[in-house]
Parts: structure tokens; sequence; C-alpha cells
């Protein structure tokens, strides 16, 4: 069963009159509860693939089709992906409010996410600012998964975190994937990272696709030259 | 994340207050009627039965100045009001939406702008009448592109934020977006430019008044008792003195709250 299908994206940035182009017909596909790795190095689009495919970066062409409303991202930098204006009661009930859920069981269904993200319930009338990164990142992965969306992009969710801190929110957000079911692209430049969590994994190199694996086929026996140096400068 | 009120915003809350609960009382009570004439009591200087004294025609002049400083504070409010809420209503949409619609909006600031604020006001007074309702009309126009260049950067700033691309992708509607994500953030920027809009806004009613564009006679306005004083500078000195002290105290008190809170936000 297929969330998402992509084939031959291509897209750009248009910098005055010419298109300087980021990735170069990307076909790939996401299953069902599957957790989808994409590896590559800094500027090489993966941030354009996810923007993409959810129709944050509108200068692309190809197919894209996801088979599932509402898809959500969750963003690498924790400081600016909580609005400051409000608490994190409101910033918790919004996706809910956005989904149509009656507003009498908003509030319970954010307290108890809140408590399942590990968060106290005072920290509910607090703001952003008033937390830690890891705290924050919580929140953020907690308002990206509480309408139940069916695939969440997680865009470098724990590069700007401690390596502390990373363990737990990975694990946080794996036990939030088996509990709500979702299915995740996870976007990263840290194999470490990548081997931990993910079924299947993309490598991207210049805008291209190079390879395609499953995670431990991969490890074990990469193929692509870009792959193989990816691996040795892991280790 | 408390902090402390800086003397500043102190001194320029105290002041504003003053004359804020002074226009207030002029409103409900002043010790004379402040357009009763009295040809007996011409040009009496102050003391205790006068507070300031008396002007040409023989009316109150601290009535008149309590008056005075209330239709200078209505004015002013209703102009900031204007010119606040079409800014940021153009600003949001401008900064938030971009496109061709910004391009015109934000050259028509540009040129209104460009425009010297008397002769706006002049083609409003020649089109329209002299008068209150005109004066404001005027000013709150001239008043809406400071807010709304403003309001546009930071609302062009929160369109990329990672926060309202979530919203998006929550499919929150671009109204709500506009309303309940954005605007809210802007409070810290909006304050302090409503203050000193409102400091400037004082500022020109008085210019207007003095010029005779403003509020009409017989009724007390700050700008044009101190035009009228000023052919009896040598006979009433008080007269000048009060009206023009008036004008300063409130413009004092605005300009030190405004820089006070911008301070503030900045630190």
């Amino acid at each position: 069963m297929r969330i998402l299908e992509v084939e031959g994206l291509s897209a750009w940035y248009t910098q005055g009159k010419t298109r300087r182009p980021v990735l170069r017909d990307v076909t790939f596909h996401l299953d069902r509860g599957e957790v989808l790795g994409l590896v590559g190095e800094s500027g090489s689009g993966k941030s354009t693939l996810a923007r993409s495919i959810l129709g944050l970066h509108r200068d692309w062409e190809g197919r894209v089709r996801h088979y599932t409303p509402r898809p959500q991202m969750i963003f690498q930098d924790p400081y600016r992906s909580l609005n400051p204006a409000h608490t994190l009661l409101w910033t918790l009930t919004e996706p809910l409010r956005a989904a149509g859920v009656p507003e009498a069981r908003r509030r319970e269904r954010a307290m108890a996410l809140l408590d399942r993200v590990g968060l106290a319930p005072e920290l509910a009338r607090r703001y952003p600012q008033e937390l830690s990164g890891g705290q924050r990142q919580r929140v953020a992965i907690a308002a990206a998964v509480i309408a139940r969306p069916g695939l969440v992009v997680a865009d470098e969710p724990v590069s700007a975190l401690d390596v502390t801190v990373q363990r737990q929110i990975l694990e946080l957000l794996m036990d939030l994937k088996r509990e709500y079911g979702f299915s995740c692209l996870f976007i990263s430049h840290d194999l470490g990272v990548i081997y931990q969590i993910c079924d299947r994994v993309l490598v991207m190199e210049g805008g291209r696709i190079v390879e395609e694996n499953d995670t431990d086929a991969l490890f074990a026996a990469p193929k692509h030259p870009f792959t193989k140096e990816l691996l040795e400068a892991a280790e | 994340m408390k902090q402390r009120i800086s003397p500043m915003l102190l001194l320029g809350g105290g002041i504003s207050l003053l004359t804020v609960c002074a226009a207030l009382l002029g409103a409900f009570w002043t010790p004379y009627n402040p357009t009763a004439v009295s040809a007996g009591e011409k040009f009496c200087p102050p003391s205790l039965v006068h507070l300031l004294g008396t002007d040409n025609f023989g009316r109150d002049v601290f009535s008149r100045v309590l008056q005075g400083m209330g239709a200078s504070l209505l004015i002013a409010a209703c102009v900031v009001a204007i010119g606040c809420l079409l800014g940021t209503a153009i600003g949001c949409l401008c900064g938030y939406f971009g496109g061709p619609a910004d391009f015109l909006l934000t050259r028509l600031c540009d040129v209104v702008t460009a425009f010297p604020s008397v002769l706006l006001a002049l083609v409003v007074v020649s089109l329209a009448g002299r008068g209150t309702a005109q004066i404001i009309l005027a000013l709150g126009v001239l008043f809406i592109p400071s807010f709304a260049r403003l309001v546009r950067g930071e609302a062009a700033r929160y369109r990329d934020a990672s926060f309202i691309q979530s919203a998006r992708l929550m499919g929150v509607s671009h109204s709500r977006i506009l309303l309940a994500h954005i605007l809210p953030n802007l409070r810290g920027v909006l304050v302090p430019a409503i203050v000193i809009g409102f400091n400037n806004a004082i500022l020109s009613e008085a210019s207007m008044s003095f010029l005779g564009l403003g509020v009409q006679p017989p009724f007390p306005s700050l700008g044009s008792m101190l035009s009228d004083s000023q052919t009896y500078l040598q006979r009433a000195p008080w007269y000048a003195f009060s009206a023009g002290a008036a004008i300063a105290l409130l413009i004092l008190g605005f300009s030190l709250l405004g820089e006070g809170l911008q301070r503030r936000r900045r630190a």
C-alpha cells in the first residue's frame, strides 16, 4: 500500500531570470507504515524535495501523489518551528481545530499528548521561548502528529540537538509512529541516525537519487561510489 | 523574563497619564465655560480666579486648555486608529501574499509619503470644507503608509517561518493564519509605533489647527489658541505660554513613552 508516490520530480530555484536546478528526475515511493530515510550532504536537495512534496516549494514539475490528507512536517530548527506568540496548549490545539475536532475534546487530547511526549502539564501555559531545544522539539513533534496525519516528513529533526537529547527524541518519534501509525520520510545527513530508525534508505547526490535499498543491505553492501564515500566518512 | 521599567518609560507614562486625566476632566468639567465670552474680563493675568488668566475675549484659558487637550487627544486617537487599522491590514496582506498587488500598494504608500502633509490637508479641506472630521480623514490617510510599511516587513518575515508553514500544512485558512498566527506576533512592533504615531498625530493636528484648518472656532484647540495668542504676545504672554506648554507636555509625555517602549523591545 503506497502512501506517497513521486515520479520524475524536478525542482529549481529562480534567481533573477535564471533557473538553478536543485532536483533532477527524482522517483521514489513510500509505503504505509514505513520509515524511509533520505540521506545526502547539505545542499544536495533533501529539504527542497521535502518542501516540494508538501507543496511548500512551488517551482517543480513531475508527479507527486500522496494518499493521505494533510501530511505534516517537523522542521530542523526547534527555535523557529513554534509560534512565539502562543502558549503550548494553543500550539497543540490549533491542528485539532484545523482538522475539525470539536472544541470540547481538543484540550483533553492536547494535554494527553503533552504528557505522552514527556512534558509536565504545567508547561501547557508556557511559551516556546521558556523551553529548551529538546523540549521544543517534543512539542513540535506532538503538534505534527496530534491530528493523526498519515505521513510525517521530518527534516533533520535532531541535528540541532545535543547527542543525548537526539536519542530521546528519536525514540519518542519512533514510539509515536508505532502508536499513531504514520509513515515517515526521515531526512538526515547523519548515517548513524538513519541506520537506527529507517527501514529503507534513499541516497541523494547533486539533486539525484543515486542509490536506494533496504537499510541493512545498504549498510552491508553499498553499490554506488557516493554511498561508499558517505559510509567511509561516517566510520 | 520580567523587565525593569526604565525611568524614561516611567516619566513618559506619568506625564501621559496626567495629560489624559486632565483632558478627561476637561470633557466633563471645566472651571468656566470655555466658550463663554466676558467683555469685562479681557486679558486678566493668571490669578486664583483664573488659573491661567483669560484671553482677548475674556474666556478662561485654563478651561480652554483642558478642552483643547481633549480635542487634541481625541483627534490624534482617531487619526492613529485609521492609520493603524488600515495600515496593518494593507501591510499584512502585502507582506503575506506578495505579488503585483503588493508592488502596487507599496508604490502607492511611497507616493502618499512623498506628499507634503499640509498640501494633502489643503486638498481635503478645499474638497470637503474645514472641520474636525475632514482633518481626521486627511491625517488618517497620511498615517497609513508608516504602519503599512512596518507591518509589511514583519508579515513578509513571518510568511516563510517554519511555524507558519506548519499552519499551512495543517490546513489553516489564510485569514486565520494572518489574524491568529501572525498578528499576535506583531504586538511588539505595533505598540511603540502606535504611541509614536499618536505623538506625531498630536503635533500634526496642532499644526493644522494653527493654520486654521482643524477644529473651528469658537471650540478650543491648542493649535488655534497658539495661533491667536501670537497677536497678544506682549499683552498676554500667559495665553501663548499656556497653549504652548500644553502641546509640549502632550508631546513630551507620549514621545518618552514611545521611545521607552521601543528601547524596551530592543533590549
